[in-house]
Formats: C-alpha cells, structure tokens, sequence
C-alpha cells in the first residue's frame, strides 16, 4: 500500500529534504488525485503536468547535489485562474479572456513561489472576474465544497480553497478583493491571509478594482500560511502600489502566543446579521483568547458601502470595451452588475474614495485601544449550491449581496486579516477574521497560531 | 418623477452617452443594482467625508531612473 503523503506543506518539505520522498513521487501522485478526483470537485482549469514533472525533477536534483533547499522545496501548489502562468491563458473566471494570447511570464508572486521550490501544478476554478462570493461560474462550472460538495466553496477564489480542501494540494495562492480569501476559507474550514492592501506585488495578475485588490495564500495551516506569505513578501518596484517594505518574516514570531496582545472583539455592526453558527465561532475563538472587551467601529455600514461603488465602478469600468462589444459573452450573474457600475456617476466614486480615507483613519483610532480584532468572516456557512436566497434574523435577504458584509469593510481599508476555521454545533466550519493594524501580518498569524487545534466546541 | 423613473432616466441617459447595452430585457435588472448603489451612495455621502478630507489613493510620480 502506498504511504500517505503528509498534508502539511512544511511536512512535505520536511520529508524531501531527508529524502523520504522524492519531489517527482509527491508531484506524481498530487497529479493522479487531481486527475482522479477533481471531475467531481471543479476546482482546476488547468493542469500543468509537464511543468510540474520538471520543477519536481529540478528539486530532487538539486537535492541530489547537496545543494540546500528553499523551504517549499517540492510541495505543489496551485493558483487563482487570474494569476498568470507562462504559456498560460489568464482566464479570470471567464469566456471573454479565452480570447488573449497565453502569458508570457508568470506573474511576480508566482516566480517566487518557484523560487521558494514550490511545484506548480495549475490553474484554479474562480467566479467571473473574481465579481462573486460564491464560487459559482456559468462556463466552467461551480467549484465544490469537498465538506460537502452540494454546497458552495465561497468566492471568487473558489478553486483556490476546493483544491487546498480536497487534499490535491497543500497550498494555493488567491486574491482578495472585499473576501475572497477570508470567504472561501470561512466555507472550506482553511486558513487564509490577506495581507495588507500593497504588501504583495500583483503583476501579472488579471485586475478586478486597483483599489481593493491584494493577493494572498490559502492552507490548512498557520505554519505553512506563514512560510508560504514569508516566500512571497518583498519590493517589487515595477508596481506601483506595492509598498516596497523590505521582508518582514512572520515564521519566526508564530510561536510567541498572545500574552500581552490586547485582543477584542469587533461588536455592533459584526453581531448583527450573523446567524447563532457565526456568533458562537466568535465567542469561541474569544474565550480561548481571553478577548472579553467589544468594540463597536463606528461608520461600518458606510464602508461597506463605500466597498460596494468603489468596486462597481473600477470594475466596470475596467471591462468597458468588452462591455461594449462582448456583452452576451459575460456570466449572467456578472454582467448586469458591470453594466450598472458602468453608469455610477464619478461624485459616488470620489466621495467613497474621500471616505476610505476617514475610515482608515477611523481603523487607526480604534488600533490606538487594541492590537489584534476578531469578527465573523461570513455571516453563516456553506450555503447550497445554487441558493440565492438567506435568512438572517428572520428575514429573507439575497445570499449574494451578504455573503461578505463583514469581509467587505476590513479590506476597504487594506487591513491585515487571517482568517481561521471554527467547528461548532454545525456540519459545516465557520470562519473568524483575526485583524490587525496595517503591516502587522505578524499578529494576524500569531493569533491564528495561538487558536489552532483549539478551534471546535466541545 | 419616482425614484423608479430617475433611475431609468439615468440608465437611458448613461447607456446613449457610453455606449452601453442595455437591452430592454436587461434594463429591469441593471436598474436594481443602479438602486443598490444609490442607496450606498447616500450613506457614504451622510459621512461628511467633504472637502477637506483627501481621495484615499494618492498619485506618486516615479523617480527617473
């Protein structure tokens, strides 16, 4: 019988560099699995075998030579289908861009991913454009949930968390928007990070909103989303809204716990709208931090808000020509929002853009009380595939627009967030967002680390 | 005019000026999300981020290298 392969990235790693495994055998059988198996999940649109049997066979070499390894060497990944990918069409999600030539290069992040030895095994399943909570796509299909796959995985970076969540890879790289990390991961019962809003370098990925886009890992784990986030970090001139910090490594924090850290819990607009399951997944990760102090953020609603046109508008107008002249080529669920935000007058957009500064400045006051913030990451879990509909304190109110009402305000004002799975009286996980000031990654997974293995009701 | 009437005026008006196609069949829909974003609006504009308060992203010229 064949010997299961760890699920951990770093044990994957771990076990290549004593040579308990070759990179080539993990790569083989991370193919077979996804070849075996992903038909019923959806999460891959491409698979790049032929790359990843040379990357894999370039890591056992190197091995072989004595040489040392980078810390990802030979653990497969994946990433978001808006990533690019040498030779690669960058689909984001939709017909329209079958029509692009393939990449020439591989976008930034994903060079150093190779560089940190990770073995890239293809592409992932996204909602159209990454305008989704969902996961659901009218031409490729909805990625499953593996927990269960009638129900959704949570968008867009569905692909991203099925992969990550069926065990064909350890770790996957995705992009973050208003959630589309901390959603998807909520749903799977993953670990994700957004880092903050300029930390990573986003070229060579398919834009969504400039405004509000971050990339950022998915995992099963605190250590391995901090050794994969420590791969990527770093200045990257060419783009213009990465902040060109130099590496700040979280690996070596993770372990220093919480004692000392001044950790509360996001109240008002946060305990509202959540069903009991996200309620309790925030009791729970509260009391195991000895968070008792609530904080209610003033002007949260408006950030949301403030979220919503700032994304309707750069999005639409991002995709004006094919708007124009591919219209009926779009996913239904995508095109009448594009069409919308195509007609937002520019006063709403400044007027959200002179709010973000308010807000952020809002987030800063609050900082000045507390180091590290829980809140909800989604107002419930896994919601059926197809649903549309949801019942939030008794009401009926459309599953689209409120999936993400609590991720939607920390990313608009590009605040770190980890988010981390929770198990409570429910079949299905919840997420929190663990939250910190601007830069401090380095709490976000510290908390996490500090929750892990402590995270279901007893 | 109804609120309903502003914002199939603003449709019509934003569709002939940008060249948009909102078909009939569509318009229905696109002026629910015109509606959602209105009411967005309106709570950001009760903010008072006015005047004084600076766009939050910011135009920095690259150095020539």
């Amino acid at each position: 019988m064949t010997k299961k392969l760890p699920r951990a990235a770093t044990d994957i790693a771990s076990a290549i560099a004593k040579g308990e495994l070759s990179a080539r055998e993990v790569t083989d059988r991370a193919l077979d699995s996804i070849e075996n198996s992903d038909k019923e999940i959806g999460a891959f649109t491409n698979v790049t075998r032929e790359r990843a049997r040379a990357e894999a066979e370039a890591i056992d070499k190197l091995r072989e030579n004595g040489a040392s390894l980078p810390p990802l060497a030979g653990v497969p990944y994946a990433v978001k289908n808006l990533f690019d990918i040498e030779g690669i069409k960058t689909l984001a999600g939709s017909k329209i861009n079958q029509d692009l030539p393939p990449a020439n290069e591989d976008a930034v992040v994903v060079q150093r991913m190779k560089q940190a030895g990770a073995i890239l095994l293809g592409g992932l399943n996204m909602g159209e454009f990454a305008y989704d909570f969902t996961g659901e796509n009218a031409h490729y299909g909805p990625s499953r949930n593996p927990l269960d796959k009638e129900r959704m995985t949570g968008g867009s970076s569905g692909g991203p968390a099925a992969a990550v969540a069926a065990g064909f890879v350890p770790l996957s790289l995705g992009s973050d928007t208003n959630g589309s990390i901390r959603v998807p991961a909520a749903f799977c019962g993953l670990y994700g990070l957004k880092p903050t809003y300029g930390r990573l370098p986003r070229n060579g990925t398919f834009p969504f909103c400039d405004s509000l886009d971050h990339v950022g890992p998915f995992a099963t784990n605190p250590v391995d989303l901090a050794t994969t986030y420590d791969a990527l970090q770093g200045p990257y001139e060419e783009d213009p809204t990465c902040a060109q910090r130099p590496l700040e490594p979280t690996l070596p924090e993770l372990t220093k716990g919480v004692e000392g850290l001044r950790i509360a819990v996001a109240g008002g607009y946060f305990r509202r709208d959540a069903d009991q399951g996200a309620l309790t997944a925030v009791d729970l990760a509260a009391k195991h931090l000895g968070a008792t102090e609530d904080v209610d953020i003033p002007d949260v609603e408006k950030a949301r808000a403030a979220a919503f046109l700032i994304t309707n508008a750069e999005g639409s107008t991002f995709h004006l020509d094919s708007i124009r002249l591919q219209i009926d080529d779009f996913d239904p669920d995508t095109r009448d929002r594009f069409l919308a935000g195509a007609t937002l007058p520019a006063s709403w957009y400044i007027s959200a853009q002179r709010f973000r500064r308010q807000f952020a400045e809002t987030m800063r006051k609050v900082f000045q009380n507390c180091d590290v913030l829980i809140a909800p990451a989604t107002p419930c879990s896994a919601p059926k595939i197809g649903q549309k509909m949801m019942t939030l304190e008794g009401n009926q109110v459309p599953l689209r627009a409120h999936i993400g009402i609590f991720t939607q305000p920390i990313s608009f004002v590009g605040l770190p967030v980890a988010a981390a799975p929770v198990w409570v009286d429910d079949p299905m996980p919840y997420g929190v967002q663990i939250i910190a000031p601007p830069w401090r990654e380095d709490l976000c997974l510290r908390v996490a680390h500090a929750l892990a293995g402590k995270m279901v009701k007893v | 005019m109804t609120d309903k009437d502003d914002t199939t005026a603003h449709i019509d008006a934003a569709a002939a000026i940008l060249n948009l196609p909102i078909t009939p069949e569509r318009k229905e829909n696109v002026a629910a999300f015109v509606n959602v974003a209105r009411q967005m609006a309106a709570r950001v504009e009760e903010s008072g981020a006015g005047r004084t308060t600076e766009a939050a992203p910011v135009f920095r010229p690259r150095e020539q290298s």
